[in-house]
């Protein structure tokens, strides 16, 4: 801290801790000026006396101006400052109040934030130019191999060894076509947030996914039940919900245990301000001491004897996290499986 | 579909494989049928002027990609616009693409000129497909 006289432009006053912070002796201060202490220019380009003038006027109207400023100490180190100005009351008219904190630390840390961030964004500008690459430039060539095979797949007489290995091929890159589909899909789902929000029904989602699914559940005797007393809606994107809901259901059934009754029961809650659904199953439970990691990740599957290509949990976890919310699971073999969505409530 | 009606196929893309797939596939499909591709949207373009505007032409079928270097498929369509409507009316374009991304599905549904959107590469099920619909 520092008193300034503004009729001599020298400082009358200062305590230790602005000594400490321009190494200067008390003596040696009191010789100064602002001016003296600032390099010409500020890192904004303008000159550092003319701005000096301008904060110290408006000091002296009665407002209390606070800015960055760059000073330089004794040892000739230049710093960023944060400063609050302030015309003295009382006393002499012309004196103003002056505290510094060193902030270039916290400058400092905000260049390394900014510049991560920077990283970041180019990274993620080159992913999508990478999958957008991979949706477009490799399915391309895809459709050919395809096309080509479809046509050779009509030219070979039946019984030929080459018509076995051209049925191969045609798996073969129609599995890989899936792939990219699967990939372009994901990345759409990313970007593309351009939904609005909308207040969505809890129940009404699940019915709507069980009218959807009804031949499944009548054949497979399903109980779907669901119990959203505690909370039935939120604010959120309609289509996304649903989709999490359709695949935490869907695989719930998919993954029943044969001899008995499949039951799923969906039930919502309150706490503190969060929404919390849970999603239980008497299914075949997932072996979570060894494939935790892998519940949620992009191709992994856990059952060879269903139908299913590993993109399910991904997607879900993909769309909740959209949504601006978490999923987790517990799970026990030949017990069951229950997930468990955090949303934050908002508004 | 009547036999002696068969309609006459024209194909633009700049991809020379998915040309000769088109090529064969309605050939297989319809033996004799009159099928004529280009790489260049603006020879395709000035031939598909000339077979529509032609008295006996009784109907095109154009497929016509989307992603070339010269003229893209919609700019295509954008010339088809501006043909006499006699000759425009005969043209049925099915827009025959590899990509997957919806926004090019829902760009051609929305274009009056456009039938249809066909994912390559064209199979047998989906010219069937399109020969039923004409």
């Amino acid at each position: 801290m520092t008193i300034m006289d503004m009729s001599t432009g020298k400082f009358v006053k200062c305590n230790n801790n602005a000594l400490n912070l321009l190494k200067y002796t008390l003596e040696e201060l009191l010789a100064k000026g602002p001016v003296d202490l600032s390099p010409i220019l500020q890192p904004d380009g303008s000159e550092s006396n003319g701005k000096a003038i301008e904060y110290i006027i408006e000091a002296m109207k009665g407002e209390k101006p606070v800015f960055e400023w760059t000073l330089i100490d004794a040892e000739d180190r230049e710093f960023i400052c944060e400063i609050r100005l302030s015309k003295l009351s009382g006393t002499n008219d012309n004196t103003t109040m002056a505290s510094f904190v060193d902030i270039t630390d916290r400058k400092n840390d905000e260049k390394i934030r900014e510049k991560i961030t920077m990283e970041l964004v180019h990274r993620n500008k080159d992913l999508e130019q990478f999958m957008y690459i991979v949706s477009h430039n490799l399915r391309a060539p895809v459709a050919n191999i395809m096309g080509i095979a479809d046509l050779l797949q009509s030219n070979c007489p039946i019984n030929d060894e080459s018509a076995e290995l051209l049925s191969d091929l045609t798996t073969s890159v129609n599995r890989l076509d899936d792939v990219i589909i699967d990939l372009s899909y994901i990345l759409q789902v990313k970007r593309e947030v351009s939904e609005k929000k909308e207040i969505v029904s809890f129940s009404n989602t699940v019915e709507n996914i069980k009218s959807s699914i009804a031949d499944l559940i009548k054949n497979e005797k399903v109980d779907v039940l669901y119990d959203f007393s505690a909370i039935d809606e939120m604010f959120t994107l309609k289509s996304y919900l649903y989709s999490a809901f359709f695949n935490l259901i869907s695989n719930s059934i998919k993954y029943r245990r044969p001899d008995i009754k499949p039951i799923i029961e969906i039930t919502s809650a309150v706490s503190g301000n969060k929404i919390i659904l849970t999603f239980k199953d008497n299914g075949l439970g997932i072996d979570l001491e060894k494939k935790r990691d892998l519940v949620f990740g992009l191709y992994k599957r856990f059952h060879t004897h269903a139908e299913g290509k590993g993109m399910g949990l991904y997607m879900t976890k993909t769309q909740i996290e959209i949504m601006g919310g978490s999923i987790s699971i517990a799970s026990e073999v030949n017990k069951g499986t229950e997930f468990r969505i955090e949303f934050d409530i908002t508004d | 579909m009547n036999k002696e009606i068969i309609p006459h196929f024209i194909a633009i893309d700049d991809d020379r494989i998915d040309n000769m797939i088109c090529l064969k596939m309605i050939c297989k499909v319809l033996p004799g049928a009159n099928v004529q591709t280009f790489t260049d949207p603006e020879k395709g373009l000035e031939y598909l002027l000339l077979a529509s505007s032609h008295v006996s032409q009784p109907g095109i079928i154009l497929f016509l990609d989307i992603n070339m270097p010269t003229l893209s498929g919609w700019q295509v369509l954008e010339e088809i616009n501006t043909f006499p409507e006699n000759a425009r009316k005969k043209i049925k374009t099915y827009i025959l693409s590899s990509s997957i991304n919806p926004e090019d599905k829902k760009k051609a549904d929305n274009n009056p000129l456009v039938r249809s959107f066909i994912q390559k590469p064209l199979t047998r099920a989906r010219l069937n497909a399109i020969l039923k619909d004409n």
